[in-house]
């Protein structure tokens, strides 16, 4: 995985994108209709990336009344308010660009435990997921083309 | 006994005694008390009270982590919505609730700083407790999302209250022969000493967390920033609690999501400080002052119960709130737990170095919260299923619990 950088593992995993009015109940739909997906990217009017909604941060919102009473009590009433993308998403979000080192976005996913990182423009622009599978994919293939 | 052994002992009986009350609907915090209790010098003098004045640094540590968790509640951005109508109903059964309780306090000791701690103290409400009764009948409605706004904030503003009269009763019983100017000077300078503190290391611990990454280091470097705020609040004279409070503030509202793992690293350490903490508590309880505290105690209950709910129904009514608001909010932020204790200890610690009165003061104030905190447990988890059904908010499938006997019945 030496001197390669991000887009050289394009194509990268597509991205289901809401603007920040949308609704839960669109969102779990979403889900539903594309099980693989983990995330749903909320995107501004301009459609730069704001935030994220993972399928667990959904399944928490819908299922509020089983989170643990004693967490954090302005988490728990997100979770138990929220009606709209914006109100649920998470806004820190660590994104790569397509220039940026594998070796380094690698060492940013293990320090963070991701699956998959949004790759980004440099207007913030949405362009897709990078995934560990695709990693994996090219480590693999780079390992194959060595034995032979 | 030795202390190790203490410290095992008394861990593993709070963390079972914890779940078997949480188990039948009474916050574990009670349960801690309870063994604390027991083990006290009441009962079976396990933990010594000099052990306990040895100990006073972990309890410290522990209020200190309490304000900084309280202060990560307070993020402006998840109350925004409803901004308004919040903050005017938290100001008004807040301040409600201390005014009442202070006053039948002065009226029936004559004791203004005892009045004035209490009457800060009352303020605060057990979120778990209450939100523990809105999960289990999945309540949803605007009362419910008004409770868990108010409970959430309200623990927040009883900090700050008792900021003002920590200091205003410290004066009061310290410097007797000072004038009034000094005494009100004296909390000025301690509570914007406290939040300058707070927003400073705040400033540097939000840069610092950009650079941290692992979950660790990020848990190392928010305790050192908490015990280094404490640290200087001390050495200042000032408000470690709030100090605290106001660096968990500002690093919710700076950052609210880059933050939130600050938080979440330092939830995942305290437990077992927290029910050492709680445990001495029980532990600094005397039971044979309970009889001469009944009237005090009662006086409490009442004072705050019709300060809540006035306060409540007016500031509801002044910001248009729901009529199902109005009506019944009072009757759902009645729990006592965690914070009210945990300011209770502090008074007892500090207090005790202004002689007679200050150790007479101390006394009161934490068998008085100890023992309410069992009594509004035991009615008030009922009113807030009572107040969120009368407010139409507990889904039909959920209604039969009312009739067969749910968790807190």
């Amino acid at each position: 995985m030496i001197k390669k950088v991000v887009n050289e593992f394009k194509p990268y995993e597509p991205a289901i994108i809401v603007e920040e009015g949308s609704l839960i109940i669109d969102m779990v739909k979403m889900f539903i209709e594309h099980p693989p997906m983990h995330h749903i990217c909320v995107v501004d009017n301009n459609g730069k990336l704001k935030g994220l909604i993972n399928r667990k941060r959904i399944f928490q919102a819908v299922f509020s009344h089983h989170v643990a009473a004693d967490s954090m009590i302005s988490q728990l009433y997100t979770l138990h308010t929220a009606e709209k993308a914006e109100e649920l998403m998470i806004s820190y979000v660590l994104t790569v660009q397509e220039n940026e080192n594998i070796n380094d976005v690698i060492k940013r996913m293990i320090d963070n435990d991701l699956n998959e990182i949004p790759v980004v423009d440099e207007e913030r622009n949405m362009l897709g997921f990078l995934t560990t599978i695709h990693i994996l994919e090219k480590w693999w293939e780079e390992e194959k083309n060595d034995q032979v | 006994m030795q202390i190790i052994l203490i410290f095992g002992i008394i861990l593993i009986l709070g963390l079972v005694c914890g779940r078997l009350f949480e188990k039948i609907g009474i916050p574990q915090v009670v349960g801690y008390i309870i063994i604390g209790v027991i083990l006290g010098d009441s009962i079976t003098h396990v933990i010594p009270h000099k052990l306990l004045d040895n100990l006073s640094p972990l309890t410290s540590i522990a209020l200190a982590f309490i304000g900084f968790m309280v202060g990560g509640e307070l993020k402006y951005s998840t109350f925004r919505k409803y901004g308004k109508q919040f903050f005017a109903i938290l100001f008004s059964e807040g301040l409600m609730t201390m005014l009442l309780v202070t006053t039948v306090t002065i009226l029936w000791t004559g004791n203004v700083a005892l009045g004035i701690l209490l009457g800060a103290l009352s303020s605060a409400t057990a979120p778990a407790a209450t939100v523990d009764v809105l999960w289990e009948y999945h309540s949803r409605g605007p009362l419910t999302s008004t409770i868990m706004a108010i409970v959430a904030l309200d623990d927040g503003l009883a900090l700050i209250l008792y900021g003002f009269a920590f200091a205003f009763a410290k004066a009061l019983v310290a410097n007797n022969a000072l004038s009034l100017k000094i005494m009100l000077l004296q909390p000025l300078i301690e509570i914007f000493g406290s939040i300058a503190v707070g927003v400073i290391l705040g400033f540097f611990l939000d840069k610092a967390s950009q650079f941290v990454k692992k979950s660790d280091d990020k848990l190392v470097i928010n305790t050192g920033a908490i015990l280094l705020a404490s640290g200087i609040a001390v050495y200042f004279h000032l408000s470690f609690i709030l100090t605290n409070m106001i660096l968990g503030f500002y690093l919710t509202n700076i950052n609210p999501h880059r933050n939130e793992s600050n938080f979440e690293s330092i939830k995942a350490f305290v437990p077992p400080i927290y029910i050492l903490f709680f445990i001495f508590v029980g532990a600094r309880v005397n039971l044979g002052l309970l009889p001469k505290m009944g009237m005090i105690g009662l006086l409490y209950v009442i004072g705050r119960t019709a300060g809540k709910y006035i306060g409540a129904f007016f500031g509801a009514k002044f910001s248009r709130s729901p009529k199902g608001v109005q009506k019944y909010l009072g009757f759902a932020l009645l729990s006592q737990a965690g914070v009210a204790i945990g300011l209770a200890l502090d008074i007892y610690q500090n207090f005790g170095q202004f002689g007679v009165e200050g150790a007479q003061i101390g006394n009161t104030v934490i068998n008085v919260i100890a023992a309410t905190t069992f009594l509004v447990q035991i009615f008030g988890p009922p009113l807030v299923k009572f107040a969120i059904s009368k407010a139409g908010e507990i889904p039909p499938q959920n209604k039969k619990d009312l009739t067969s006997g749910g968790k807190n019945d």
